[in-house]
């Protein structure tokens, strides 16, 4: 309960610094929960931002990050009493009695989902990328109080936006509070969603747009771990959401400005922003040329939105460049010379070329496991025809079905894994939702009606089914060690490491990527390999003092490494372990010392 | 035109329905009964 408090003080935080630094680019806000939205996901870009810096100086302390909050939150006090005053709790009771049944029932999926998924967000961390690196690179960062390069790592380079928040949440001791922030990204994604929907269309079509986004199963599963997806999506969506609000005249250069700092901010999570840069810039291309504008307004505008994205993104790949000779690093290895060849991408997808994209909507839902494995759930492709009532006619609509096409065509051609697309997920819901309100107001279908509740109430089912364990654990009706022993293969092997091994030993991994919950000093032994020449023994015998510094080979054997049978050949295991996980695969353990 | 108007207010309703109902029926054989039969076995 304290760390939801906690949190809750951090997100109003956020906001009085985001209302502050907003009102300099947007000033007329069309209701309470635009300026909400923009104000809180700006604010908690200049927090993350915050942290980076403190943390590349090296001041990466409990006692600088307290401050830091501290300091803002002298920021916000005007700001979140200003909003706190213009809640109108009587006023939200009386428009929720003129709903109808229908919307009713939209709105409670929507309150469900968040409500049943905190009790996931809740649960100790079990997600694969999170324990690999978005939370324990966070670790390691606090651990030598800078935010750096971790040697022999893939991602420590990356445009670690979120991470920065997450580094809050660990530095706190709290994995709760990490995962509470992605966790806001999924509520405030649904928020920008019904906001975006609310201001260019109408009550109805904003509930149903933000009950079908949330109750895609890929949505609600990821708000419970610390990825960075639903913060990719939701700068996305709020780059194309102040994007289209400047289309109307095409002249705001603040606008446009603003739309250009989100898309940056996407960039500043994943490289994969860079696909609503391309995406927004083609837009911008045809909407000038559209509006007849001239050369100088077509370079300003242009060069302003390019300018400010890059301007608040550049920091991390220049910082990559600089460490690695790479701004992307290990990708791109051709262009660079710098990492390593890269097949990333390349397996995913079910069919490729031009029939495999038609193909997408079928093939991401009966063919999930080839993208990902993440749902986006039956409704998307059930009520695909729905999309041809939409109201084509408006602009807005248009440009929404540009994007999606722009967004799509790139992102399956770059890496076609689901929960890359979740910002295109949005807008394709929002275009259904927009069209099952045309269809529905043309013909009034009880039967398409009950067959959407069908489908919702299945998808509220499954979150309720994938949130089980969790909800057993906050009644304690399993303990933590039994909800790991179910949920998380590393976790009784990181248990042994950490109560038995020496503090100062040296592990050196095979194969296993999640390292989160090993409390001692790691050495990726893959990563290490792609980047090394010799051989394994005379590195460790050139950089570790090996009469002090025990030395142990975490070994999983469905991976044989020769090297490593070499070095672990007639010596006997001090752990072993082997079990079936949750998928069916068999997690093989062993543990040798090797020095 | 009559006739055709109402037939068209018809069918749309019952293609969309009929759509709807085999994207469903697929979606349960190859995703829900695969998942219901290994969550029974196991």
């Amino acid at each position: 309960m304290i760390e939801l408090l906690i949190f809750l003080s951090i997100v109003l935080i956020s906001y009085g610094l985001g209302k502050t630094l907003l009102s300099l680019f947007k000033k007329d806000h069309k209701g309470l929960l635009e300026e909400f939205v923009f104000s809180e996901v700006l604010g908690l870009g200049i927090l993350a931002y915050s942290i980076y810096i403190i943390g590349s100086a090296g001041f990466l302390y409990k006692e600088a990050v307290l401050s830091l909050i501290f300091l803002f939150g002298l920021f916000a006090v005007r700001p979140v009493y200003d909003l706190v005053c213009r809640i109108r709790l009587p006023d939200m009771a009386a428009s929720i009695k003129t709903l109808n049944g229908f919307e009713k029932f939209l709105l409670i999926t929507v309150i469900f989902i968040p409500s049943v998924s905190l009790f996931g967000a809740f649960a100790p961390e079990i997600g694969n990328d999170t324990l690999a690196y978005h939370l324990y690179h966070p670790k390691i960062f606090i651990e030598n109080n800078r935010i750096g390069y971790i040697p022999f790592t893939r991602e420590s380079l990356w445009p670690y936006l979120t991470e920065m928040l997450f580094t809050i949440g660990l530095i706190l001791k709290s994995v709760t509070i990490a995962k509470l922030f992605h966790y806001f990204f999924g509520v405030l994604s649904v928020m920008a969603l019904y906001s975006f929907a609310r201001r260019f269309f109408g009550r109805k079509e904003a509930l149903l747009a933000s009950a079908l986004f949330y109750s895609a199963p890929g949505i609600f599963m990821q708000s419970v771990y610390s990825y960075v997806d639903l913060s990719l999506c939701l700068y996305s969506f709020l780059a194309l959401y102040i994007f289209i609000v400047w289309s109307e005249k095409a002249e705001d250069i603040k606008l446009i400005a603003l739309s250009g700092v989100f898309t940056g901010l996407a960039l500043s999570v994943k490289v994969l922003g860079g696909i609503t840069l391309i995406s927004l810039s083609c837009m911008m291309i045809i909407i000038l040329f559209r509006k007849r504008k001239g050369p100088a307004s077509f370079t300003k505008n242009i060069s302003i939105f390019i300018l400010s994205a890059l301007l608040v993104s550049c920091v991390w790949y220049i910082r990559s460049y600089i460490v690695t000779g790479n701004p992307v690093y290990p990708f791109f290895y051709n262009v660079f010379n710098s990492g390593w060849p890269s097949d990333l991408g390349k397996h995913m997808g079910y069919m490729k070329g031009i029939i495999g994209f038609f193909r997408l909507p079928w093939d991401l839902v009966i063919h999930l496991d080839s993208f990902g494995a993440e749902q986006i759930g039956v409704i998307s492709l059930a009520f695909l025809p729905a999309i041809f009532f939409a109201p084509f006619k408006k602009r807005v609509v248009q440009l929404l079905a540009v994007f999606i096409i722009l967004y799509a065509a790139i992102w399956f051609y770059i890496d076609p894994n689901i929960r890359f697309a979740f910002a295109g997920l949005a807008v394709f819901y929002l275009l259904i939702a927009l069209g099952l309100s045309a269809f529905f107001k043309k013909y009034n279908s009880f039967v398409i009606a009950s067959l959407l509740s069908i489908c919702i109430l299945f998808n509220l089912s499954l979150c309720l089914y994938y949130n089980l364990d969790a909800i057993k654990l906050a009644g304690r009706a399993i303990d933590e060690k039994s909800y790991f022993y179910k949920t998380e293969r590393t976790h009784p092997v990181a248990e042994f490491v950490n109560e038995t091994l020496p503090e100062n030993s040296l592990l050196i991994v095979v194969f296993e990527p999640r390292l989160f919950y090993f409390g001692r000093k790691i050495l990726i032994y893959d990563i290490w390999r792609r980047v090394s020449q010799g051989s394994l023994e005379s590195y460790i015998k050139d950089n570790f003092d090996i009469s002090k510094t025990p030395v142990y080979i975490l070994y999983d054997q469905s991976a044989r490494r020769d090297e490593i049978e070499k070095l672990i050949k007639g010596k006997k295991a001090v752990y072993r372990m082997a079990r079936e996980g949750d998928n069916g695969a068999i997690a093989s353990y062993a543990i040798y010392r090797i020095y | 035109m009559i006739y055709g108007g109402y037939m068209k207010n018809k069918i749309v309703p019952w293609l969309m329905t009929a759509w709807v109902v085999f994207v469903m029926a697929m979606y349960c054989k190859v995703f829900i009964i695969p998942r219901l039969i290994e969550f029974i076995i196991r």
